[in-house]
């Protein structure tokens, strides 16, 4: 296993700077989750690594060596594709040895490694049939097996869970997680579904527009966005943005940060206090109850869209008004381009309103 | 709506009543225009026109090349009714037995007694070459027709090389002896390479150049029972004695083969003393030489003197519906207007003797001697001719290539083998005369049952459907079900009948025909019934073998090559650059060339003379083969030129290669695949499946390899591009054996369904469909 190092790493296709300048860390045995939507350049960033795209700019480093110069064969990176990409002629044992017969392992000795691996994955008994005949879960596990087999430095996930449904994807989740930590391998993982961002890795990498938004482990990244975009980004439902107008500054003034945003989590409020919500839609999921409405503005809150999440069996009905108050700490502040501003500082108002 | 569309068709092709008073039209097939004689045989139409009010005559071009005489036969086999056509001398007599022609002597009797307004007959005899008109009698002595121009076989002189030599011109009884040490003079090294140059002798090769050799040596073609007699001592005499002069004395150059009648020949180079024996044909392009003075010259004799004739006649086949003014217009085309107007333009000898006396023949303004045409005469012959007398001439001419131009066989062998082949055809010909006729009603029975057999078949899957349709509950008898069922009526109809009428009766028919001998220019009642005799033969014959041989060896070699090349284009040209649709488009145009058009031009650039690859050879300083005359390499050459249109299964790996999964070579790239392992590993197996449909296609095409051959080589030299098609065509259109072609071309259905259902069983070991189980 090795550490990975980006330095100022940058690509573009055409005009469009798709890898902007990245920095990034990745220590030995570490398990890093790179999240983002689509477009925002994270599966670039994983083929820069592997070698598949060359950048434009910047340093590819592994266990401290360059190896942006390499052929990806040379670069001992293992990769597993949202499609699985197997070889749809060669059966399960011959795809997860493939890589050992192009590093030219015996026979025997690949056979065994194969077997091993398959075994680890628990596909051992499928290792005669051809991928075409077995389902998503398993042509899943014979990708990681075959990526397993290699004992790379390091792999890198492309979305390898987007292509399975819900139930296998809770499944494989999981067998991620233990596989991590069983062999203790460096891994980078790119993926879009925040659930798995949050639940697979030691840090989070946010990415958006080619750029590192924040990073760092899940929850403290859930618990401090850096920005309007990483605060929207994560959770679901989504924080609530409030933004207000600001008055142009008047002329001759020293520019100084002003809140412009603030944004609460839909989890964070209780029923009674000093807001109101007027509510035009609700939504009993089961576990609780979403509800949609507009936030009348007050000295807090901006007026605007906002979407709250309530325990099941609330009584609210569209078209009332319904008053609510924040948990401590619940507030997040935004200045004029989105950059999160300090901690946020409860006013007086809400203490009272919270403590009530 | 059926009944409509049949009722339809049948009006647009039933030929219309001729109402009373309505005009006449006489349809001709012609060779003129190819000979320049297009003017005035529109001059004597319009005479004709002005003479018969009321008819109108239609002239048809059938060109002149190698393929027009099969276009004449394509006519009669059709059906199409031709009312005057011209034919070759040496397929009188076959199609004079298939019943082709009519016996023209009552209406040139009628005319010869009618006199015209000056109180001369209106038809003499004697106003023609008595010699010549015995080449279209028939056994009964009947004139079937009138010369359009023939010609003697002569020799071609270059009087300046001789004088150059120091040789005094021959006198016109000159001897082989005479011939030979002349030619021995001439032939000359001239730029010291240790290969001649400059020949005393271009000898022609095909058969009837060949005969008056074997004529002056005392032999004959046929014996009293007109069976070959090449074995006989003059004519392998004559043939040693050619091969003598070609190979051992090397004093005779072999570039006048037929297939080099076109190209400029060592003779129009100033390279050669004496041409031939060759006919007034080649006057036409020799009238452009303009650095040495030429002549014509009698043959050398041997025992004694011959020559032979070579002719085109017009005729009227039984396909005509006014033999007497047929009979009248013939009689047109061998007067004077147009007689005197084909000897002006150098077509020939005029078969009128007055137009070949004529100053316009015999024209004292050039300086060559016409009369020689008209002297050599008295020892001039007509080929033999028998029924299936194009076979007879193939079958020789292939053997005596064989050794004549080849030198791979000795005389006594070429004689002998020459005889044997020709005979067992001859011996073959005779004995289907003489087996039973085929009932017409079996072909018309046989087309029934397999309409009546689809019908039932449609009728029955019909049934079966509606059958399974009524267990579903509400959709057995639902309007939109019926309506639904009538609109697919309406689209299978047609297809239906075109399946039924165009390819499945006919192929029917087809199968019955492989065990029948028939000509095609008669009609189906004329059939003999072989039964599995026809199959039987195959084994015995040499030809076929050959053909199988010439045929397999070009599958073995141009299928792989053609799949490794169409591949690695489509490699190449699979790649996202600029302008690489420009790049695909020009690879695949070939491809959309019509294969008679590649072959003309393919036939330049493999010419051994004058082609562009020998061209381009050269100035490497290598020395390309003959390839399309060196029997080693016609094959391999053809082999070459299908390399030149692989661009439809480049286009098809092209489609393959897009529909690759990108992902499975970046996987392999990581697991350290290098380029070959990615093409061997990931690309080559996930092009299984076009690779099959390439290679089953491809086979296909390989053993159907047809228009090249026959524009190229016409299967030359001897036997060597033969291929099966070609084969079969020659027995169905050239020897008009439609029987044994049918024979020959359910073989190959057999050969080339058996090597696709080896290559599908195979492949399902190589094979991998996307997504499939295996």
């Amino acid at each position: 296993m090795a550490s990975l190092s980006l330095r100022r790493l940058a690509k573009a296709f055409e005009v469009n700077r798709v890898v902007d300048a990245i920095d990034l860390e990745v220590a030995d045995g570490e398990f890093v989750v790179l999240v983002g939507p689509s477009g925002c350049g994270k599966s670039t960033l994983l083929r820069l690594i592997a070698g598949l795209e060359q950048p434009d700019d910047g340093e590819i480093l592994l266990d401290g060596e360059r190896v942006d110069g390499r052929a990806p064969g040379d670069r001992d990176v293992a990769m597993v594709f949202q499609n699985y990409a197997l070889y749809p002629h060669m059966t399960v044992l011959a795809n997860i040895a493939f890589p050992l017969r192009m590093a030219k392992v015996g026979k025997a000795e690949r056979e065994a490694r194969a077997r091993e691996a398959a075994q680890q994955l628990g596909i051992g008994a499928l290792l005669a049939r051809k991928p075409g005949s077995l389902s998503g879960g398993q042509q899943q596990r014979v990708a990681l097996a075959r990526a397993l087999v290699r004992r790379p430095r390091i792999f890198l996930f492309d979305e390898p869970l987007s292509n399975v449904d819900a139930k296998l994807r809770n499944e494989m989740r999981a067998e991620l997680a233990r596989l991590h930590t069983r062999i203790g391998a460096t891994i980078l993982h790119v993926t879009h579904d925040q659930v798995e961002a949050m639940t697979l890795g030691t840090r989070i990498v946010v990415l958006d527009r080619g750029v590192v938004q924040q990073q760092g482990p899940p929850l403290e990244v859930y618990r401090h966005p850096a920005n309007t975009f990483v605060a929207g980004f994560l959770g679901s439902p989504p924080m609530n943005l409030l933004r207000r107008e600001l008055e142009p500054l008047p002329p001759g003034s020293m520019p100084e940060p002003r809140v412009q945003t603030v944004g609460f989590r839909p989890h964070e409020v209780v029923a009674g206090g000093p807001h109101v919500l007027e509510v035009d839609l609700v939504e009993p999921l089961g576990q609780e109850t979403l509800v949609h409405g507009q936030v009348l503005g007050d000295e807090l809150l901006p007026a605007g869209e906002a979407v709250i999440a309530v325990p099941p069996g609330s009584a609210i009905e569209r078209g009332t008004k319904w008053s609510f108050g924040l948990k401590p700490d619940a507030l997040h502040h935004f200045d004029e381009s989105g950059r999160g501003v300090g901690f946020p500082v409860l006013t007086e108002a809400e203490e009272a309103s919270s403590e009530a | 709506m059926m009944l409509g569309l049949a009722l339809a068709l049948l009006a647009a092709v039933a030929p219309a009543a001729q109402e009373p008073g309505e005009e006449i039209v006489l349809r001709v097939m012609t060779h003129e225009r190819w000979f320049a004689g297009w003017e005035y045989m529109e001059a004597a139409t319009r005479e004709f026109e002005a003479e018969h009010p009321g008819v109108r005559v239609e002239l048809i071009s059938s060109a002149g090349g190698g393929g027009s005489r099969d276009k004449v036969k394509f006519a009669l086999a059709g059906d199409i009714p031709i009312d005057v056509t011209w034919i070759d001398v040496t397929e009188f007599s076959a199609f004079l037995d298939e019943g082709v022609l009519v016996d023209l002597q009552p209406y040139f009797d009628a005319a010869a007694a009618e006199r015209g307004p000056d109180g001369a007959p209106q038809f003499d005899e004697a106003d023609y070459w008595p010699q010549i008109l015995n080449g279209m009698r028939g056994p009964n002595g009947h004139l079937y027709g009138l010369p359009s121009t023939f010609t003697p076989y002569v020799m071609y002189v270059n009087k300046s090389l001789l004088a150059r030599e120091g040789l005094a011109m021959p006198s016109d009884d000159w001897t082989w002896q005479q011939m030979e040490s002349m030619a021995r003079q001439v032939t000359r090294d001239l730029d010291g390479d240790g290969e001649p140059d400059q020949f005393g002798l271009s000898l022609t090769q095909w058969l009837q150049a060949i005969s008056p050799w074997i004529w002056q040596n005392g032999g004959r073609l046929v014996d009293e029972e007109r069976r070959v007699a090449l074995d006989e001592a003059g004519a392998v005499g004559a043939i040693a004695f050619l091969q003598r002069l070609l190979h051992e004395d090397r004093i005779a150059s072999d570039d006048a083969t037929f297939a080099n009648q076109l190209s400029v020949g060592l003779f129009q180079a100033g390279k050669v003393a004496f041409y031939g024996p060759v006919g007034f044909w080649e006057t036409y392009r020799f009238r452009e030489i303009e650095d040495f003075e030429w002549d014509y010259h009698p043959l050398p004799r041997g025992e004694e003197a011959a020559t032979a004739v070579a002719m085109r006649f017009y005729c009227v086949p039984r396909t005509t519906r006014h033999p007497e003014l047929a009979a009248a217009y013939v009689r047109k085309l061998a007067g004077p207007t147009m007689q005197r107007g084909l000897a002006e333009i150098g077509n020939g000898v005029p078969g009128l003797i007055a137009a070949a006396r004529d100053t316009v023949f015999v024209d004292p303004e050039t300086p060559q001697r016409e009369e020689v045409f008209l002297e050599v005469l008295d020892g001039a012959r007509f080929l033999p001719v028998d029924v299936n007398w194009a076979e007879v001439q193939d079958i020789t001419g292939a053997v005596l290539e064989e050794a004549i131009l080849l030198n791979r066989i000795s005389a006594e062998e070429a004689g002998r083998k020459a005889s044997e082949l020709a005979n067992a055809s001859i011996d073959r010909q005779r004995a289907v005369l003489a087996q039973p006729k085929v009932p017409r009603g079996w072909f018309l029975l046989l087309q029934l049952s397999v309409a009546l057999g689809f019908g039932a078949m449609l009728v029955a899957r019909v049934l079966a459907q509606r059958r399974g349709r009524a267990g579903v509950v509400g959709a057995a008898n639902s309007p939109l079900a019926a309506s639904e069922e009538r609109t697919a009526w309406v689209f299978l109809t047609p297809w239906a009948l075109g399946f039924v009428l165009l390819l499945a009766g006919p192929a029917a028919v087809s199968l019955l025909l492989s065990l029948t001998e028939w000509s095609p220019v008669q009609t189906l009642g004329e059939a003999r019934w072989m039964g599995l005799d026809q199959y039987a033969r195959l084994a015995a014959d040499e030809t076929f073998h050959k053909s199988l041989a010439v045929t397999t060896t070009y599958a073995i070699l141009a299928v792989p090559l053609q799949l490794a090349v169409a591949l690695g284009l489509a490699l190449l040209l699979d790649r996202p650059l600029r302008g690489i649709g420009t790049a695909r488009t020009l690879f695949y145009l070939p491809t959309i060339v019509s294969p008679v058009i590649l072959g003309a031009m393919w036939r330049w650039i493999l010419d051994g003379d004058q082609g562009l690859l020998n061209g381009g050879l050269a100035t490497a300083g290598l020395a390309g083969p003959d390839w399309l005359k060196d029997p080693n390499w016609v094959v391999p050459s053809f082999v070459l030129m299908s390399l030149w249109t692989v661009g439809a299964q480049m286009l098809v790996f092209l489609a393959g290669l897009q529909g690759l999964d990108r992902r499975q070579l970046e996987a392999a790239q990581l697991d350290g695949a290098g380029a070959w392992s990615r093409f061997r590993f990931v690309i080559l197996p996930a092009l299984g499946p076009v690779l099959l449909f390439n290679l089953i296609t491809g086979l296909i095409a390989a053993f159907q390899l047809f228009a090249q051959p026959f524009v190229m080589t016409q299967g030359g030299p001897g036997n060597e591009s033969r291929f099966l098609v070609l084969y079969l065509y020659d027995q169905g259109f050239r020897f008009l054996r439609m029987g044994y072609a049918s024979t020959l071309a359910w073989v190959l259905f057999a050969i080339t369904a058996a090597l696709a259902l080896v290559v599908l069983r195979s492949s399902k070991r190589w094979v991998h469909y996307a997504g499939g189980a295996r």
